[in-house]
């Protein structure tokens, strides 16, 4: 409780940390401050490959990059836990061994089998920090380190700046029909069907599965989730559910495509619409050929920028009506503005900043391939990593068996999942169909 | 042996259960027969379905742009 002694928020709330922290980032990219972030390589039989560049123009090893990145990263989030009351000297020695673990995780994902099956960062940093936790036990000095919300919320921030709204501008109608009816419709049918048909007992589970069905799988679940203050085993179980449905759309979709004779594009617009995770689309719309990849790609980039939106929409929802006391009267703006969880502010400040002031000032070159592709991009995943090693080091199994509540959650993915398939099948045949508009000429 | 000490053997033998679950997901992975068709295409062609570096910025946003050049030249 806070005695008299009237602390800035604006310094000693874990969410304008990260607002500030991911914004020092961007403007240390935007000045070519820092360059780039390293990311680990693809390897084959040789996990040390990971480390070695082995042809493009950055050639030689990553380790003395990684190092300073760990290094720097750990330095900065040791400034945050000091001022937020926490210890420094005990969060550092505990970043690094979850830094590692991050780069275990990663540099599993990196290997060529492991993407080809879409095993992504994901489910390497869950299951090494479950692993831990459900079994030796996380020691009490390692537990310093797994600031899971800090490292999600900074990421958040970076990921702002990656939903370029002028991309829509110049964009055709048949993919925003597709990525931008469907989605909202989606998200209701599957809030609605957990609270009001299945009476799931978490609100936040329901909109982070909703969120993650219909959006793009882990980076919109972790957003929604953050906006909705999910509990951590939440997240973890609609990440799961997820990924796993990823890896299965991803094998099967393509081929029932082929085997009902479908229309290769209204095909690849099903597939970017329905699939969680952008990679897995792209795999499953290059099965279906070149031009087929290309569409699946845009409507799933269409509808990755509903992440801003989504996310923004719920902060404000659970503000307003989900956490406020049901008795009271309805709460005032300021209300709302004092529970709304500030990184959202910052999540939305740079997706503006970049796609309406820096995209026209520097150019599309710059920004994509510069700023986010080189620094920003990378540095958000390794943020993610270690917020996944943190969640996994803080949950139990127990836990999260009972967040399934007798398979309600896994019911509530496969229906929602279902009506997707269904509602973005019609959507993709009236918008790449030649029905509601003219035929792409590919 | 002490309850500590059984305790402790147990937690070793979880972790060691649950090391040798993820290798042998791995090595089924990395060297296991692969089914055919998309992840065979995937290993073919060096596709990565594991988008821990969001597409966006990477390969995608070529296809991304080259798509967008021809969705807007399409009479709508």
């Amino acid at each position: 409780m806070n005695q008299g002694t009237s602390k800035s928020p604006l310094l000693h709330s874990e969410d304008w940390w990260a607002v500030w922290i991911g914004f020092a980032a961007l403007l240390a990219a935007t000045t070519g401050l820092i360059q780039t972030v390293p990311k680990l390589h693809r390897w084959t039989s040789n996990p040390l490959d990971m480390f070695q560049a082995t042809g493009g123009a950055d050639q030689g090893t990553i380790l003395l990059p990684l190092l300073f990145t760990a290094l720097l990263l750990g330095l900065v989030f040791a400034l945050a836990v000091r001022v937020l009351g926490g210890r420094a000297g005990q969060f550092l020695p505990a970043f690094a061994v979850i830094f590692l673990l991050s780069v275990i995780s990663y540099g599993l994902s990196r290997q060529v089998q492991v993407q080809a099956y879409g095993l992504e960062y994901a489910v390497w940093a869950l299951a090494f920090g479950l692993l831990i936790s459900n079994t030796v036990g996380v020691p009490e000095w390692l537990k310093a380190g797994a600031r899971s919300e800090l490292y999600i919320k900074t990421g958040l921030v970076l990921l702002g700046a990656e939903i370029l709204f002028g991309h829509i501008l110049d964009i055709g109608g048949p993919g925003l029909f597709v990525a931008w009816f469907v989605t909202p419709v989606v998200i209701l049918f599957i809030y609605n069907l957990g609270v009001r048909y299945l009476k799931i007992g978490s609100k936040p589970l329901i909109i982070t599965i909703a969120a993650a069905t219909s959006v793009c799988g882990v980076s919109a679940a972790i957003a929604t989730a953050a906006a909705s203050r999910a509990k951590k085993e939440e997240l973890t179980l609609a990440v799961g559910l997820s990924l796993i449905f990823t890896v299965l759309m991803m094998i099967i979709m393509p081929y029932a495509i082929r085997a009902v004779g479908m229309d290769t594009l209204v095909g690849a617009a099903w597939i970017g619409g329905t699939i969680d995770s952008t990679g897995a689309v792209i795999a499953a719309g290059a099965f279906l050929g070149q031009e087929a990849e290309k569409v699946a790609a845009v409507v799933k980039m269409i509808q990755n920028i509903l992440i801003g939106v989504v996310a923004f929409a719920v902060a404000v929802y659970w503000c307003a009506r989900v956490d406020r006391d049901p008795c009271a009267a309805k709460p005032s703006a300021k209300e709302i503005w004092i529970r709304f969880p500030k990184f959202i502010v910052g999540f939305v400040a740079a997706s503006l900043l970049f796609s309406f002031v820096l995209m026209p000032l520097l150019g599309s070159e710059t920004v994509e391939n510069g700023i986010l592709k080189q620094m920003s991009v990378p540095l958000r995943g390794w943020l993610f990593c270690m917020a996944f090693v943190s969640i996994g080091l803080e949950s139990n199994f127990r836990d999260m068996a009972s967040q399934m509540s007798g398979g309600k959650p896994f019911l509530l993915y496969v229906v929602g999942q279902s009506f997707n398939l269904i509602l973005t099948l019609l959507a993709a045949y009236l918008a790449f169909g030649g029905i509601l508009f003219a035929r792409l000429n590919l | 042996m002490s309850r500590a000490g059984r305790r402790g053997g147990r937690k070793v033998a979880h972790l060691l259960e649950g090391m040798l679950l993820i290798t042998l997901l791995f090595l089924a992975l990395a060297f296991g027969s692969v089914p055919g068709g998309v992840v065979e295409q995937n290993l073919d062609h060096g596709i990565d379905a594991t988008p821990f570096f969001y597409s966006e910025a990477e390969g995608v946003a070529q296809a991304g742009h080259e798509m967008r050049a021809v969705l807007a030249s399409q009479p709508q």
